[in-house]
């Protein structure tokens, strides 16, 4: 599994090039014209300190669509066939396309926040503490619980659906998918921004993921067979 | 080695230790999709190394016997085992290897890469993948992208794979399917050479090419087992094919003309090598040869 995860990231990277340059770049349009507003006011710094650590996972979603991409791209062209043949059983195939797509989650966060941080200190900002708080309590978790539940979503999807030529389905919907709980969250914070309610919702809606995605992981394993990793071609 | 292992694990499975041991194993086996069956109660014992070319009509569930002897598709009753183990056993998938009928080769990768992906899965090393290479002469190819291929190209990498790692029993699904007919008797040989002491499972449609390669024949219509025997048991009263040749001019012994392919009528396919001797003794250069209708046609029915 070590080497096939290993073979998928690189290809997963290539896959999705454009969606990960992308996701960075809006993460750094973001910050950057967040910290030039908000060195200017302390309104401003409040808005700073919430509104990039809570739309950094919408844009983490966008970047991390190579794995499941490369997950579509293998069922259609009969890969997986080969790999079951091979021994490779479909538990190992869907952890696999998983922590390909946590890998992606890992460049853009690493990236993104690590990016911002420096230009926040550059321009002369300090970095508010909130900030820090938010992107601990929510930014990383509520990221990797989205893009695993809109890369479950997408595989399942995908291989309960036969594919239309010319028609990425699998991956355009699990991308609306993964970002449906980061747009609730972003609506309902206008609501909680400021109170202990706010640090609830935000573990809430964690929480709930986290836990579809383990539904969904042992569903799968038990209900998924191998027939259904076939190419429909 | 799959001698071996079958005598070792025959006497632990209280079988009778005088009976044959088949390397091949289907005892009433019904598979399918989705809870539909598409073989319905096969049975067939494979006992001999050779090459037995698996004949049937599209849809006659040839395809699904394959997924069934690999692993893939689990039976909904009987049994399938590999050099005594179950199918889906990894002792079973160690014996063997499958082609299946459509390339396989995961997007973006160059052929080398392509060959070293599965060459890694498969337990081979990089001394195989050099080998393939060589072996499919895919050295030009190597560092092209898959997609870039043409469709024989393409079939030829595909093919390469089952060369990385030798095994005992080989389930080829069309190998030659796309090929020109140069590469695709190139591969022919390349299974027969391969063939010694192994057990293939060859699919084809085209007779000729079956009874070119294989001495046995197991013929599936409309999901069970129809035949299973020599190929020479099978009989046509009329056989066909077509000619193309370069240039225009006389052609000897022809019955007339279709198309760009002039048409002899012989017994069989046991023919064609003479009567493309003969052609080429008279002059005629000849660029395809093909069936004009599908022999099998009578026995499928």
């Amino acid at each position: 599994m070590k080497s096939l995860v290993r073979t998928n990231f690189k290809r997963a990277i290539s896959f999705g090039s454009i969606y990960l340059i992308l996701g960075i770049a809006v993460s750094f349009l973001l910050g950057g014209s967040i910290s030039v507003t908000g060195s200017t006011s302390t309104e401003a710094s409040s808005f700073t300190s919430q509104f990039l650590p809570l739309m950094l996972p919408v844009s983490v979603v966008m970047s991390s669509l190579g794995g499941l991409m490369v997950f579509v791209s293998d069922r259609t062209k009969g890969v997986f066939e080969y790999l079951i043949a091979y021994g490779v059983n479909v538990y190992e195939i869907l952890w696999s396309t998983l922590l390909v797509t946590f890998g992606l989650v890992t460049i853009v966060l690493g990236v993104s926040i690590a990016g911002n941080i420096t230009l926040f200190l550059l321009m002369g900002g300090s970095i508010p503490f909130a900030m820090i708080e938010l992107f601990l309590i929510y930014t990383i978790p509520v990221s990797y619980a989205s893009v695993a539940f809109m890369c479950m979503a997408g595989m399942i999807w995908s291989s309960l659906t036969r594919r239309i030529p010319g028609v990425n389905s699998p991956v355009g919907i699990s991308a609306i998918l993964g970002i449906g709980p980061n747009i609730a969250v972003l609506i309902l914070s206008r609501f909680f921004v400021g109170s202990d309610n706010f640090m609830l919702l935000v573990g809430g809606v964690t929480l709930t993921l986290m836990a579809l995605v383990g539904v969904m992981m042992a569903v799968a394993n038990k209900k998924m067979n191998r027939e259904r990793l076939l190419s429909d071609a | 080695m799959l001698k071996k292992k079958v005598f070792e694990d025959r006497v632990e499975m209280e079988w009778s230790p005088s009976e044959s041991l088949p390397i091949v194993w289907f005892d009433s086996v019904s598979s399918g999709y989705s809870g539909r069956k598409v073989l319905e109660d096969i049975s067939f014992q494979i006992k001999e190394p050779a090459i037995y070319v698996v004949l049937g009509p599209n849809g006659a569930g040839k395809t699904t016997l394959f997924r069934t002897l690999a692993g893939i598709l689990k039976p909904y009753s009987g049994r399938a085992e590999i050099g005594g183990y179950p199918s889906e056993s990894q002792q079973a998938r160690e014996q063997l290897d499958y082609l299946t009928h459509i390339d396989g080769i995961p997007e973006g990768m160059s052929v080398i890469n392509a060959l070293r992906f599965y060459a890694n899965i498969a337990g081979a090393t990089e001394a195989d993948v050099s080998r393939v290479i060589d072996l499919l002469d895919l050295r030009e190819l190597s560092v092209k992208r898959f997609g870039q291929l043409s469709q024989g190209q393409k079939k030829r990498v595909s093919v390469g794979r089952i060369f990385l790692k030798e095994k005992s029993v080989y389930l080829l699904d069309e190998p030659t399917s796309n090929m020109d007919p140069k590469m695709a008797s190139e591969i022919r040989d390349l299974v027969l050479r391969l063939s010694k002491n192994k057990v293939i499972l060859y699919s084809s449609h085209n007779l000729f090419e079956a009874r070119e390669i294989g001495s046995k024949v197991i013929v599936i219509k409309k999901g069970k087992l129809s035949m299973f025997g020599n190929i020479s048991e099978i009989k046509t009263e009329k056989y066909t094919i077509g000619i193309r040749t370069v240039g225009v001019g006389e052609v000897p012994f022809s019955i007339g003309k279709e198309g760009d392919y002039y048409l002899f009528e012989l017994q069989g396919p046991e023919e064609v090598p003479d009567m493309i001797s003969k052609l080429s003794e008279k002059g005629v250069k000849i660029r395809e040869v093909k069936e004009m209708q599908n022999p099998l046609e009578e026995l499928f029915k």
